[in-house]
């Protein structure tokens, strides 16, 4: 382990990245492991991508309980209406959380990236991506 | 528990009383509260080791220290993208991992 940052970093996770976690993708099973080599590593999945990855495959719900890497990110009232906003403007809904929590924020000033297997959506709105292939 | 008492240079005291009181608590709790929320190097450990084995008896059996290697690296990249900020990094750019 490297000397303790004062940063901290994260990536958001989407319902295809969960749903390649279930199936064993390599990356996303390196970034759970490795996400406890220091305190401030974060992955947080969208509780609307967590219902769309439980939706498409019931058993990823146990995964994501069991890893104690992965935080789910509660739909609260702001991004709540921006997840809505966004779906009305005609995103798919699975992916309207995760564009929401990482956009630029007061916490996060140059937002997040997304870990996922449909970049579209996310380039779209000049998110940057992680994509797994 | 018994209270015991830590001595800090006055500056730091009075800049903890601040942010103390824009958090809406004391210094007292300031410090509970930070302490419980950072997880100690042997808790991250034992945090890596528990998601390490559900990864293996679940997700990937093959998961091995070459894997977790690769992770820090990935982790040390996404930091390094992050740092360089928005624009640096490429607004709405794309890191393909295999």
């Amino acid at each position: 382990m490297s000397p303790r940052s004062i940063t901290h970093d994260a990536v958001i996770v989407d319902h295809s990245a969960l749903i390649a976690l279930g199936t064993g993708n390599q990356v996303m099973s390196r970034l759970v492991v490795a996400a406890h080599d220091e305190p401030d590593l974060y992955l947080y999945a969208p509780a609307m991508c967590v219902a769309a990855a439980v939706a498409h495959r019931p058993q990823l719900g146990d995964h994501v309980g069991s890893l104690l890497a992965i935080q789910v990110m509660d739909l609260g009232f702001t991004d709540a209406q921006a997840a809505g906003v966004l779906i009305a403007e005609g995103a798919d809904w699975r992916s309207a959380h995760a564009i929401a929590a990482a956009k630029p924020s007061a916490e996060w000033p140059s937002g997040l990236p997304v870990v996922t297997a449909v970049p579209d959506a996310y380039i779209s709105q000049g998110l940057r991506i992680i994509e797994l292939t | 528990m018994a209270d015991t008492t830590i001595k800090v240079d006055s500056q730091v005291r009075d800049r903890l009383a601040i942010l103390a009181a824009e958090a809406g608590t004391t210094i007292r709790g300031l410090i509970e509260q930070w302490a419980a929320g950072v997880p100690t190097r042997a808790e991250l450990a034992q945090r890596q080791a528990h998601d390490m084995a559900y990864v293996i008896a679940n997700l990937r059996p093959d998961f091995n220290e070459e894997d977790l290697a690769a992770g820090k690296e990935l982790w040390a990249s996404i930091r390094t993208a992050g740092q360089a900020g928005p624009e640096q990094a490429g607004g709405g750019s794309t890191g393909q991992v295999a």
